[in-house]
């Protein structure tokens, strides 16, 4: 990937409120949550202590657990909160415009 | 002051959690943690697996990152084995004749594999599966072509089983039960992962009891109790564990099955503690002691056990979650399968299926699931919360894929009635 551009990642309204989508893309997998406030934030896809998607966890408020072995993150900031987990996730910008989610890639 | 340390006695993965809390929670004291093997603390999950699968090695899975034992002042005694607990002055005495005194104690003593009552036990090419030395010894000898039997077809000895399938190893699996995982999986379950190992060519003898294993030239023979010998490079022993209770027996502390401990993991000694699998806990879901072995129970225990030795005073109160690894698909249990009495099976598109356990009362008490970790994970993630929250079984909704599990538990805990 090239330096930072803007991309189209999907709908509004793929993403479920409460809930994460995959979406892969430039060879990377990537998890695009969705509040309940309808905020969205977007982290990599792939856990960071053994491979597994994010996006097939389990979402709690802010918090995503890994589907594997329950280790949980801060989808906000990417933060390692619970074992076995401990290195932080990436994340990435996002906005919405004209009911599209954009994902700012480096 | 002599008495303001913390004395940690065993290094897996509780004694480790607990180190780790009593830094995060602001203990600026002396913490002393007693390792027996002489290794750098390790994760215990990838034995079974990745390192018997010879895809990683101890390494790899280290507990703590490096340097953190320094950079946070541990006195870590690393091949110390404590021989003696003299409560009266508070003490702990190694074998090799140091003395520890401490404020507080953690006895993390985990738990050794069960030797059965079997002649030829002690035969050289017998092996268990327990701690990292074992895992490397045994993984050295899976070499492609070798036969390897098992004795014990349990969680441990199925992913053992697995692994060494993998590295190319004939694998003979011999159970006493009529059926595999007897103590980990429901039958229905228990059936699909039998499939999925004969698939990749493990044979197995079920029903089947061991009556002695003997030397024989090259190879050694397991003779079982129907005449019939089967023969092997090595044999992998896999029947359990024992918790190591003896420290804490021989001071006076109540042992039973596990090292006794109330809901703030205190033994009958108040300044003395125990967590993981050495200890039996009050549970708060069912009031009965129970003694766990997962890493999920060692991993919250540990870390409760170094916040309530600092005085926090909170009760353990998390829900048994367990997984395994079995080729490319999942293993994973929340609840208590033992308590239910009856169950109710979902099956998934894919071939994943969940199984729900319910007790008398018709409550879920437990949830297994196999298959896709996508699938599987997630429904017995919402299992744990029907388990908290002590939801009944709506039989037909928990029977039904199209059913969202997630939206089935909102609206049943938010029934008035409940």
């Amino acid at each position: 990937m090239t330096e930072n551009t803007w991309r189209r990642a999907c709908d509004v309204s793929e993403v479920a409120k409460d809930d994460v989508k995959r979406w892969d893309f430039g060879g990377r997998s990537f998890a695009i949550f969705r509040s309940q406030l309808d905020e969205f934030f977007v982290t990599d896809n792939v856990c960071t202590h053994e491979h597994a998607y994010l996006s097939d966890g389990y979402i709690d408020g802010y918090t995503v657990e890994c589907p594997r072995h329950a280790g949980m993150f801060d989808i906000r900031s990417g933060k390692a909160i619970s074992p076995p987990v401990c290195v932080n996730l990436r994340t990435f910008a996002v906005k919405v415009k004209q009911n599209s989610v954009y994902v700012l890639l480096d | 002051v002599t008495n303001e340390s913390m004395v940690i006695i065993g290094a897996g993965h509780a004694g480790c959690r607990a180190a780790e809390a009593l830094r995060a929670h602001g203990w600026r004291g002396t913490i002393r943690l007693v390792e027996a093997e002489g290794r750098i603390p390790y994760q215990r999950p990838p034995l079974s697996k990745a390192v018997l699968a010879g895809s990683a090695s101890i390494s790899d899975s280290e507990m703590f990152p490096e340097g953190w034992l320094g950079r946070h002042e541990i006195d870590f005694r690393p091949g110390s084995v404590a021989k003696a607990i003299h409560r009266d002055v508070c003490r702990v005495e190694l074998v090799d004749g140091s003395h520890l005194s401490y404020a507080r104690l953690l006895l993390a003593t985990g738990a050794r594999a069960r030797r059965p009552d079997i002649p030829g036990i002690d035969n050289s090419r017998v092996r268990f599966l327990r701690d990292a030395a074992g895992a490397e010894d045994l993984s050295s000898q899976l070499l492609s072509g070798a036969h390897l039997v098992i004795i014990g077809g349990g969680l441990i000895g199925m992913e053992a089983a697995a692994s060494a399938i993998t590295r190319g190893c004939a694998v003979t699996v011999i159970e006493t039960a009529q059926r595999l995982l007897p103590r980990s999986a429901p039958p229905s379950i228990a059936t699909m992962i039998g499939n999925l190992h004969e698939d990749a060519g493990v044979q197995f003898k079920l029903d089947s009891s061991v009556v002695d294993i003997s030397g024989e030239d090259q190879a050694c023979a397991v003779r079982l109790g129907d005449g019939t010998k089967v023969l092997g490079d090595v044999v992998l022993v896999c029947t359990g564990n024992v918790p190591n209770t003896e420290l804490a027996e021989s001071a006076g502390i109540a042992v039973d099955d596990g090292i006794l401990v109330d809901p703030y993991l205190r033994t009958s000694d108040d300044r003395i503690l125990a967590a993981g699998d050495a200890c039996r806990v009050d549970d708060q879901v069912l009031g009965v002691k129970i003694r766990s072995e997962s890493w999920k129970s060692a991993e919250s225990q540990g870390e409760l056990a170094g916040r309530n030795m600092l005085g926090a005073g909170v009760a353990y109160n998390s829900i048994p979650w367990m997984w395994s690894d079995q080729y490319d698909k999942v293993l994973q249990v929340t609840g208590y399968p033992d308590r239910g009495c009856s169950a109710v099976e979902r099956e998934m598109e894919n071939g994943s299926r969940l199984v729900f356990h319910l007790d008398e009362s018709s409550h879920v008490v437990a949830v297994s699931g196999f298959g896709i970790l996508k699938d599987v994970s997630r429904g017995v993630r919402m299992g744990q919360e029907m388990v908290r929250r002590r939801i009944f079984a709506n039989k037909p909704m928990l029977e039904d894929r199209s059913i969202d599990l997630k939206l089935f538990v909102k609206a049943e805990s938010d029934k008035p009635d409940r």
